[in-house]
């Protein structure tokens, strides 16, 4: 059976691809399964959890409910892009020391959004970082561990 | 989901043609964040998908004498932190506002969320109450269509098979004008069980309420004006007691149902509530006495 | 102490903030792998007259359709054997295991489930178990009276599972002693883990007929055991490795997809993958018991409590699973932490046409503390008695018992883990205002301890390796770091510690009922030591000392007074390969521990907006008894989470159905806290070394979602004036109580 795909380019953490996909494929499936960007987190698929969050073309977006053929020409940047040769992200040495992952699984799409709060708000409040993070749910933590980290990274760039 | 095609026409002429072209096989996209889900459930099975999103035409927020334009494409997140929709059109700003998370509002448009036709769709309610327009695009022409009539039922809007929804037009406000929007949720992120959009103005001088628009969503197989609570109010200086009797008669105007998120009568009951609130805030806004 | 007692980060940290880390769905081989999608039945109840999967199997793309015909015919369970992994006769619960496939991609999967035709004939169904286990009820197992049963199930026939009396004492005398009697009913339905990650597993079965699987699992052991079974193996032929695990809170310990993997993987002769959608994860994964509670108690007009009769109906699911464990548990604390001389336990468990009911965090116990609590404080209220004061009136202390804990309690601080919350959140200086109410509630926790082993081992530069099976749920893997650190003189860095599969790890409990730390630490600390006495033995020889004389510290061994006189462990690892002792390792094992209490007391702050019956919670004050923190960080973070979860339970979760299908199968209609409902938790510990558990730590992972919906439930009743008995405490139903309330005047 025939299956018609799509010839799209996308520039991923700085590294520039060119792929055919199916137009039905999600902006999530391709990361993780063409890419291999597997840091990125699949939690419900509807665009609810926020463990696909990424930044596309400055915006933090649910990728699961992105088409791949519409990141054609965009520029998306993903957990694994974040730190830079060796020297984590402030969020993710935040993170580390304030407990605020304790699964790990939304820890991926919660540091996109809290990277896209600080990248906009360097300077939040704790009001600020939780609105930020609303659209990431998290059933380990509570939410106060990552509150903390992410006004502990704000002090500290 | 096998062999679909997709197009991203960068002109509003041809996606239209490619409407006409594919006809019952075409399904039209903006943001993707209602789309993607029914395409993932298989309520849809489209063989073409056109994408609007490269149309230009369809974006932007521009304003004049005469009121605003809003593109049909234009995001959410544009529409909820516009500085001019925040302080003119402050309803709408919050409408947008309250669609999902940060990661919806950067990808939903206008246009998706009113095409969708969802009953509890948060920007049909202050549109409707705003007195907006809906401007759509067909082969023919462009045709124009108050938002209280856009929506015929739940998912149903009143768009044609190749017709686009192009942008939508909200009258400038009069003077001594003001809105509320008001919403009742399970937890603070949720679709509304209830939303209200009221908008009023008052007489030149004085807290006569000169003209008013009372919007309910989520309440009725489509967003509902509910004329006899704005007759309530309309010509009169509204007392506490006058305003609990409109937003008596909007609870009474209501056909609420029994569903997974609520009970019919506790939608009514917030009708009631949210009616109220919206009216006591819309009048101490546009400088009345509640 | 240097390293426990240390808020240190989580060992493996460093991967989950960078996105390293592989969970279930992220393992990827240099082999193809197949996507495995599972056919689920359509209806709760039905008998299967045919099924047809020809048209499937023929579908290019596909690579294997497995169903029933390729498994042995097992019978299987851990309590009752009940289930078989496919269904062939009947199903029992929509999304009851049918079939499987394996394709090369998603939705030729999809498609191929689409393409299986199964005949049914629909019958009645309970999703309730007071109905299921009405006279006449249909038989959801027909054949009950055939199954093979462990011994201690007992009262088995026809709907029911199981059915006990538990008592103490003699409650008719009692209640004759009473001055007042008090009876209430309460419900608690059934709500779900939802941990972020729904279930995955990638099996393969190499050539020798070795299933191999991947999978986030807090019970490698149990799963190994349940695939061998089901595919009749010996347990070296089957290997679990788990995978990091995205959430677990009891939901992942069952087997549930991975045996359909491995019987596609033998199959099809390739790897194959399958992760659950959350829609399936929620239909079919293993939720909290839905629970009716009655309660009678009687008390003195002192606030005395006399006699407790307390009646249980859980509706455990389509099979029994790990159901009897809910029971166990329930059965040990259902009078409450309270000394009461006269108790009955009338418990009842019900097969019911939905997914069998896991060990949700703390099983049981929010149910039972939300009935038992709100009891308490209406309780209190009659009699005009301070809430605390009626709890401190007859909290357990050293040595009391409650019915089934197994002996007289030991490490007991009821009183003072309640007097530190209601002293934390100022419970003697409140102010009254409008609408905003109060409550206190306490939880109780039993916790146990399952048989485990570990092993560290010396490496040649003096870092330390521990072997350990049990995998990171709450921070355990870094606490056995820590503990291993701290009696060998080293730092965590020092130490590696990550959990190994079932191949090779010691036999390891479960990593749930808070017990891992207690067993598994055990094991591992008394490991530590041995290898401490090795380390000893070999430097005393080489510094011609006693081994009476030497210090462990500071990474090395020294002889007390003299540190100069001393080797590094480094060198003293590389000497044991030439002394005659050998290399240094020590594999201990521990067995099962006496039950201890592990108490919560929380005090929460509410309003209540009279117009919407909205809840707010201002304020949550957590008080928990944990023994010693071996790592504060890791447990502050327990108990934030678990309070958080609870409020979910108490205020907006519930597991709603129609014709046994779930109608809110997703985040949209399931409502869990965000951000922005969660407020803060306010942690208050209390520390006392307890009796046995390494350092003296007690499980920390469950006691603080116990108390939180009756604290709730008892802050709207000091708020409002309603008393909800039923789960959620929805804003509609407090309007609605509120209304009923004002009405009656």
């Amino acid at each position: 059976m025939a299956r018609r795909t799509k010839r799209i380019r996308v520039t991923v953490n700085g590294e520039r691809y060119e792929k055919e996909v199916s137009p039905s494929k999600s902006l999530l499936d391709f990361l993780r399964m063409d890419l291999n960007l597997t840091g990125t987190k699949e939690g419900c698929g509807e665009g609810e959890c926020g463990a696909c969050s990424i930044i596309m073309n400055g915006k933090l977006v649910d990728s699961c409910l992105i088409l791949t053929v519409e990141a054609d020409g965009q520029k998306i940047q993903t957990i694994e892009g974040i730190s830079r040769h060796d020297r984590l992200h402030p969020l993710q040495k935040a993170f580390a020391e304030k407990g605020a992952a304790q699964c790990g699984y939304c820890t991926p799409g919660m540091i996109m959004a809290a990277k896209y709060l600080l990248d906009h708000n360097p300077s939040p409040t704790a009001e600020q970082v939780l609105k930020a993070i609303a659209g990431n749910l998290c059933r380990c933590t509570g939410y106060g561990s990552i509150v903390d980290a992410v006004l502990s990274a704000a002090k500290e760039r | 989901m096998k062999g679909i095609d997709y197009f991203a026409p960068p002109r509003l002429e041809e996606a239209v043609s490619l409407l006409r072209r594919y006809g019952k096989k075409a399904a039209l996209m903006a943001g993707g964040t209602d789309f993607l889900l029914r395409l993932e459930r298989g309520l849809v099975q489209p063989g073409v998908i056109v994408d609007l999103k490269k149309i230009r035409d369809l974006r932007g927020i521009n304003s004049n004498r005469a009121g605003l334009k809003i593109g049909a494409a234009t995001l959410m997140d544009e529409i909820a932190s516009s500085h001019l929709i925040q302080t003119r059109y402050g309803i709408l700003a919050k409408g947008a506002a309250a669609v999902g998370s940060i990661q919806t509002r950067n990808r939903a448009t206008l246009g998706g969320n009113l095409c969708n036709a969802s009953p509890a769709a948060d920007t049909a309610s202050p549109l409707i109450a705003l007195g907006g327009r809906a401007r759509i695009a067909g082969a023919k022409r462009v045709r124009e269509v108050p938002l209280e009539e856009f929506f015929l039922g739940p998912g149903k809007s009143c768009l044609q098979p190749n017709e686009i929804l192009k942008e939508i037009f909200i009258p400038s406000p009069v003077q001594r004008s003001a809105g509320s929007f008001q919403r009742c949720t399970r937890t603070a992120m949720d679709i509304a069980l209830v939303n209200c959009a009221v908008f009023l103005s008052l007489a030149s001088k004085g807290g006569v309420v000169q003209d008013i628009r009372i919007v309910l969503g989520a309440v009725a197989p489509t967003p509902v004006r509910v004329q006899a609570a704005e007759d309530v109010l309309r010509g009169k200086n509204p007392d506490e007691k006058t305003i609990e009797e409109a937003a008596d008669c909007a609870a009474a105007g209501v056909r609420p149902i029994d569903d997974v998120r609520s009970s019919a009568s506790y939608r009514r009951a917030m009708v009631r509530v949210l009616t109220k609130r919206a009216i006591e805030e819309a009048l101490r806004e546009a400088g009345g006495e509640a | 102490m240097k390293v426990v007692g240390q808020g240190l980060p989580r060992v493996e940290i460093l991967e989950k903030v960078t996105g390293e880390s592989v969970f279930g769905a992220d393992v990827r081989l240099a082999a193809p792998i197949l996507i495995g999608k599972i056919l689920g039945s359509p209806h709760a109840h039905a008998r299967i007259k045919s099924i047809d999967a020809r048209k499937a199997e023929r579908l290019p793309g596909v690579k294997a359709v497995v169903t029933a015909q390729d498994l042995p015919p097992v019978k299987y369970g851990r309590f009752v054997r009940d289930e078989e992994y496919f269904a062939h006769k009947k199903v029992r619960l929509v999304g009851d295991k049918i079939a499987a496939v394996a394709a090369i991609d998603e939705e030729t999967a999809e498609e191929a489930i689409k393409l299986i035709k199964v005949e049914y004939e629909v019958l009645p169904h309970f999703t309730d178990g007071v109905e299921a286990m009405r006279e006449g009820a249909a038989l959801i197992h027909e054949e009950y009276d055939q199954y093979q049963a462990l011994s201690m199930v007992e009262g088995r026939k026809g709907n029911i599972c199981y059915h006990k009396q538990t008592v103490q004492g003699d409650t008719n005398r009692g209640f004759q002693e009473a001055e007042r009697i008090f009876e209430h009913s309460f419900y608690a339905p059934m709500v779900h883990q939802t941990y972020i990650e729904p279930h995955a597993a990638l099996a393969r079965v190499d050539a020798s007929g070795k299933a191999t699987v991947w999978v986030p699992t807090q019970a490698q052991f149990f799963i190994r055991a349940s695939i061998a079974e089901i595919f009749q193996l010996p347990l070296i032929k089957v290997r679990v490795i788990p995978t990091e695990i995205g959430g677990g809170f009891g939901g992942k310990m069952l087997p549930t997809i991975e045996p359909a993997a491995v019987a596609l993987a033998r199959k099809s002769g390739m790897a194959v993958q399958i992760v659950m959608s959350r829609a399936e994860d929620f239909q079919v994964a293993n939720p909290r018991t839905p629970c009716h509670l009655r309660y009678k108690t009687g008390v003195k007009l002192d606030g005395t409590i006399v006699a407790r009769e307390v009646e249980l109906v859980f509706g455990t699911g389509a099979y029994c699973g790990n159901g009897l464990v809910i029971c166990q548990r329930a059965e040990m604390l259902a009078s409450g932490p309270y000394r009461i001389p006269n108790v009955k336990i009338d418990l009842f468990c019900a097969y019911t046409n939905h997914a069998n009911c896991g060990p949700y965090r703390a099983p049981s116990g929010p149910q039972i503390s939300f009935a038992s609590e709100s009891q308490i404080d209406i309780i209190a209220r009659e009699l005009n008695l301070d809430p605390v004061e009626m709890r401190l009136k007859n909290a357990i202390e050293e040595g009391d018992t409650t019915p089934a804990c197994g002996g007289p309690l030991k490490s007991v601080h009821a009183k003072e883990t309640l007097l530190k919350a209601a002293e934390a959140a100022g419970w003697k200086e409140r102010r009254r205002e409008k609408n905003r109410g109060r409550g206190i509630a306490l939880g109780y926790w039993l916790v146990g301890g399952m048989a485990s082993s570990a092993g560290v081992k010396l490496n040649e530069d003096g870092t330390a390796t521990v072997m350990t099976g049990v995998i990171d749920l709450s921070g355990t893997v870094t606490s056995l770091g820590q503990i291993v650190a701290e009696v060998l003189g080293v730092e965590l860095d020092d130490v590696h510690v990550r959990t190994a599969d079932s191949d090779f790890a010691p036999h390891s409990t479960i990593s749930a009922g808070s017990q891992a730390l207690r067993s598994m630490g055990s094991a591992t600390k008394w490991a530590a030591e041995e290898v401490k006495k090795q380390i000893m033995e070999v430097a005393a020889d080489k510094l011609e000392a006693e081994v009476s004389d030497l210090v462990v510290e500071g990474k090395r061994v020294y002889v007390k007074g003299s540190p100069e006189r001393g080797l590094s462990l480094g060198q003293v690892g590389q000497l044991s390969l030439t002394h005659k002792r050998g290399p240094i390792v020590s594999i201990q094992s521990v067995s099962i521990f006496p039950n201890q209490p592990a108490i919560s007391a929380h005090v929460t702050d509410v309003e209540v907006n009279p117009e919407t019956g909205a809840v707010k919670v201002l304020r949550y004050v957590a008080a928990q008894d944990v023994g010693t923190a071996i790592n504060p960080l890791s447990v502050m973070g327990q108990v934030q989470g678990a309070v958080i979860q609870g409020l979910g339970q108490a205020l907006t979760e519930e597991c709603i159905f129609q014709n046994g299908r779930m109608l809110n199968p997703g985040f949209l209609d399931y409502k869990i806290f965000s951000s922005l409902d969660a407020p803060r938790v306010e942690v208050h510990l209390v520390e006392h070394a307890a009796e046995d558990g390494p350092f003296g730590a007690k499980g920390i992972g469950e006691p603080s979602i116990i108390p939180v919906p009756a604290a709730v439930a008892n802050a709207v009743y000091d708020a409002v004036g309603v008393r909800i008995s039923d789960l959620p405490l929805t804003a509609e139903k407090i309007l609605m109580a509120i209304q009923e309330k004002n009405k009656s005047g």
